[in-house]
């Protein structure tokens, strides 16, 4: 061979080696094969050279490869019993494509189906390995934990996230106690956020920034990519604030300039030196976060010990388990509340940062798989049943064949090559659902779900696709392909053309199958039943206030301002411009307003009928006209008014969960609260009671106290507009206020009823409302489809028996009512186990409901209801056809 | 007798064989009918009929050395048996046979 003659693609090549009969023959068949592809390239390309090539070999591989042993060849080729199963395996799945061919329909409405159930499973189970499966994206994951400070009361030997409600952050003088004194871990620091605005040639731009200390980078454990994270000099009062960027921040802002390390950044009118870039896929706390920031000296210096802002990350030494940290942590809580005896009521709860971040997540998620997985198998029984349809066509010709010598191996194998194609082919579809489905899926789940970023589709995905199509391969073919190559050959032989009693015991098989998917299916209707009544009565909560006719709107306010005279000054200004608007009958404002922001609690001292009640409480800082502008009532006593001013007596409005704890029955007026807030406790007298708010809807109310803010000055940056008219009209009024008196702040402005709605509780809701619907519906579609295929083959099979019957005189309508009672009686036992498999379902849904019980008879009733109504529609048609049935035409066709 | 008839496909692969008399293998059949009847076949469906001609005796063939272009592998030329060529006889009187006294019918569709 000339050395300039290219070669055939190697691939191709070696197949056509593989399949074509060993010697002489099967060499010159090769040697034409390449002499086409020579003559080829000298005509037209290497590249249609190549493409006919492989057509050539597809050709001759389709033709050879089932007969590659027939080779003439002189010697026995060692290889024979592989050739022998690469022929046979591709023989039957040119067989199986054939017969799926041949009913495209009924193939297509498989595919289709299986397609729907492989699809959803990859994109569910892609979604819990991203978030429950896969390590953080730091180094050694696992030993990564973060502390809270935690009401005593409620730390067990080992709390889990879910059983503590309330994890407080601390000040940075308590953070620095813990890391101090804590001997667990190789490094720790706090961090907290907050927004920041950098100014530079390009304007002002907001970005959210994370305030570490060297700590908190160096528990991470993730190095810089230029330049360096914070070290412990950056942590000194008095060091030079530094900053480090993100990679994102760096190339957008910077240019990916790369002299930016030890540049200067403006940030919030404070100048911060840069010392590092950080890699492309770090990310703390989350993707929104676009530098990391050292905390200031005020901060550093400030001897607050119980108003928190900052978390604490920790890295546990390598032989130490979280179980040993939180003893060493609770003995570092008794030595600080020896020190400082008011901190003697709280503990140290020490999490693992994973639990922390998929905290409520985990059990949705888990729901989700398993419903889709119900789904999928609904999907896979139907197929075994379309199979066992088949294999009962074709028990005679097994029969003969295995008289004729074929062995039971083989016929197993070509039945579950027909499976296992067929659910390839779902598989493939599947995997095109998952690529392409991804997108808007994601954009289906609740905002709040977390490492949604971290989702991509990539080679393991499809790989689960791959995975779940094997395992429905096998689902649906064993049981048809045991039955085909278990029949008796004399039985099938003397049967001849009919078989009444195969049929009848296949249709045994077929009605258990069937009654298996009533029962998943209704399981699957009464779980979508729960979350449907579960988002009703969400969607029924009194909030408290009146969300009609109000906006709200979030309000930065100017770095400039730094004194709280001057920020009173800027809120009475732009209560002022918003009260000037055309339309607006009341605004108020709150440091913390429902459905905007988190709030804080601070520990606080209540006077109550049994004396003095020690705890954390809500504290909200309100404009006096804050409740009016809710629409929250006065109960008793009076609201806030103007006149409590900073030299008036400190006052202070209780709502009534707060009001019932502390005077059970009666009125808490007269009596006193102490709130300490930066360091100061003074008593402040409740004068009034308002309505109980719900933060969150799916919340029960808080206790609240609203003090005005000139007594207890916080910042106001959620305030509330009432209109009569549409509120709609007045946001670009308001934020166009917002904007003349900062103009560089940021502000947004929404409706209130809007707000609800977009809310985490109601789109966590409505998602799993939309998607366990969604499966039942199909769930219950899959499972008529199976009634009506189970009754429609009985009445094929019993045409005959029924013919007699209706030419002896049989009435139509008994007929007709037999098939019915038949579908009936499927339903009635499918129900009975769905009901039982129920009680276990709604254990594990009790979690994610609201306001109803997980045994909810509606919903049970609901599900039921549906299935045998949807049961009786699937029995009707062949109920009718075999009622109409004409003796006469039955017999002569027999 | 009924295992001499020929199909349509077969007789073109005897007559491409004949006409190519000297070097009939397989690359020059695929050509030749592709020219000749404006066929254009699979190498599969050609190998599989020549393997059936060979069972019935209707053709032979020897092997010849390798070239260059074919990688060095041999190459086997065909030639018609003489069976082969009593079967496309046959054949071709049976249609003779049956074309007969139709010409009237044909008239004006011939161009």
């Amino acid at each position: 061979m000339s050395p300039a003659t290219p070669n055939p693609p190697p691939v191709a090549e070696w197949l056509l080696k593989v399949c074509l009969p060993k010697g002489r023959v099967g060499k010159s068949i090769l040697g034409d094969t390449r002499e086409e592809f020579t003559q080829d390239l000298r005509e037209v390309g290497p590249a249609r050279a190549n493409r006919r090539y492989w057509r050539s070999v597809f050709s001759l591989v389709c033709r050879f490869a089932p007969y590659a042993e027939t080779g003439r060849s002189s010697a026995r080729s060692s290889n024979k019993g592989y050739q022998d199963m690469i022929s046979s395996v591709w023989f039957d799945a040119r067989n199986a494509a054939r017969l799926l061919l041949r009913r495209p329909a009924l193939t297509l409405i498989a595919v289709v189906s299986l397609g729907l159930g492989i699809g959803a499973n990859t994109a569910i189970f892609s979604l819990v390995r991203t978030i429950l499966l896969t390590p953080l994206p730091y180094p050694d994951s696992h030993e990564l934990v973060e502390l809270f400070r935690i009401d005593e009361e409620v730390t067990g030997m080992n709390p889990t996230v879910s059983r503590v409600s309330s994890l407080w952050a601390v000040p940075y003088e308590v953070h620095r106690d813990w890391v101090e004194m804590a001997p667990v871990f190789i490094d720790a620091g706090g961090y907290s956020g907050t927004g920041v605005t950098l100014r530079g040639p390009d304007g002002p731009l907001g970005l959210m920034a994370g305030v570490f200390t060297s700590g908190a980078f160096g528990a991470l454990g993730v190095p810089a990519a230029m330049g360096r994270t914070f070290l412990p000099e950056d942590d000194a009062v008095g060091a030079t604030p530094v900053a480090v960027l993100s990679q994102g921040l760096w190339r957008t802002r910077f240019g990916e300039d790369p002299g930016i390390i030890g540049e200067t950044l403006e940030l919030d009118g404070t100048a911060y030196t840069v010392v590092g870039v950080m890699p492309a896929r770090f990310s703390f706390p989350d993707h929104s976060y676009r530098l990391w920031i050292s905390f200031s000296d005020d901060q550093k210096t400030s001897p607050v010990r119980n108003a928190g802002y900052m978390k604490v990350l920790g890295r546990l030494a390598p032989s130490i388990t979280i179980e040993q940290a939180r003893l060493e942590m609770a003995q570092v809580a008794s030595r600080i509340g020896e020190a400082y005896p008011e901190e003697a009521k709280h503990g140290i709860g020490i999490f693992s940062q994973k639990d922390l971040i998929v905290s409520d997540s985990g059990t949705g998620l888990l729901i989700s798989l398993g419903a889709v997985g119900l789904v999928l198998l609904i999907a896979c029984t139907n197929i075994a049943g379309l199979f066992l349809v088949r294999a009962t066509e074709r028990r005679r010709e097994m029969g003969v064949r295995r008289a004729l010598g074929a062995g039971r191996h083989r016929l197993v194998g070509q039945q579950m090559s027909e499976s296992l194609l067929l659910s390839l082919l779902g598989g493939a579809a599947g995997a095109l659902l998952a690529i392409f489905g991804m997108e808007p899926f994601l954009s289906l789940m609740p905002d709040d779900l977390p490492r949604l970023g971290e989702m991509q589709v990539d080679w393991r995905l499809l790989a689960t696709a791959g995975g779940f199509a094997l395992l429905t391969g096998f689902l649906t073919g064993f049981l048809p392909a045991l039955r085909a190559a278990g029949t008796p050959i004399t039985a099938v032989l003397q049967e001849g053309g009919r078989s009444l009693a195969g049929g009848r015991s296949r249709t045994r098989t077929q009605a258990a199958l069937v009654v298996s998917q009533i029962a998943l299916a209704f399981v699957l209707l009464f779980g979508a039943g729960l979350f449907v009544r579960s988002m009703v009565r969400l969607l029924a909560v009194e909030p408290g206030f009146e969300p009609e006719g109000a906006l709200i709107a979030s309000v930065g306010i100017p770095p400039s301002i730094d004194t709280w005279e001057d920020a009173f000054v800027h809120f009475r200004e732009f209560e002022a411009r918003i009260r000037a608007l055309a339309g607006v009958d009341e605004v108020g404002a709150a440091s913390q307003m429902p459905f905007s922001g988190g709030w804080s609690a601070p520990p606080a001292t209540v006077e109550t009928a049994e004396g003095l009640w020690d705890g954390i409480l809500h504290v909200s800082s309100v404009t006096p006209s804050y409740h009016a502008a809710m629409g929250i009532p006065v109960v008793a006593g009076r609201p806030l008014s103007p006149d409590d001013g900073a030299n008036s007596e400190p006052v202070v409005v209780v709502s009534q969960a707060l009001a019932e704890m502390m005077t059970p029955g009666e009125s808490p007026l007269g009596r006193r609260i102490r709130v300490d807030v930066r360091g100061d406790s003074i008593w402040r007298t409740v004068v009034g009671v308002v309505g109980d708010v719900r933060y969150r809807l799916n919340q029960s109310p808080m206790r609240m106290a609203y003090a005005p803010v000139e007594q207890r000055p916080g910042v106001l940056d959620n305030w509330v507009v009432r209109t009569g008219s549409d509120p709609a009209g007045l946001v670009s009024p308001v934020q166009g206020a917002a904007q003349e008196i900062h103009p560089e702040g940021s502000s947004s402005v929404q409706v209130l009823d809007e707000a609800i709605r977009r809310s985490s509780a109601v789109i966590s809701a409505r998602f799993s409302v939309i998607l366990l619907g969604s499966l039942a519906a199909l769930a219950a579609g899959l499972a008529i489809l199976g009634v009506y295929g189970v009754l429609a083959y009985l009445v094929q099979l019993r045409s005959r028996e029924i013919g007699i019957q209706l030419a002896m005189g049989a009435d139509q309508s008994r007929v007709l009512r037999n098939v019915l009672f038949r579908g009936l009686a499927m339903a009635g036992v499918g129900l009975g186990i769905g009901a039982g498999l129920s009680l276990g379902l709604g254990q594990v849904l009790e979690s994610q409901l609201f306001g109803i019980r997980s045994m909810d008879p509606a919903a049970f009733l609901a599900a039921g209801g549906l299935m045998v109504g949807a049961t009786l529609a699937a029995s009707f048609l062949p109920a009718r056809k075999a009622a109409s049935l004409d003796p006469v035409e039955v017999l002569k066709g027999e | 007798m009924t295992q001499r008839f020929l199909g349509e496909f077969e007789q073109m692969v005897l007559l491409s064989i004949l006409q190519l008399r000297e070097g009939a293998y397989a690359v020059a059949i695929l050509r030749k009918l592709d020219e000749r009847a404006g066929r254009s076949v699979s190498r599969g469906a050609l190998y599989k009929t020549l393997e059936r001609l060979e069972k019935k005796g209707f053709l032979e063939w020897g092997m010849e050395e390798g070239a260059p272009e074919r990688g060095g592998h041999p190459r086997r030329s065909f030639t018609v048996t003489a069976r082969g060529v009593a079967a496309l006889q046959e054949s071709r009187l049976a249609l003779n046979r049956l074309w007969e006294g139709l010409d009237s019918v044909f008239e004006g569709t011939e161009q």
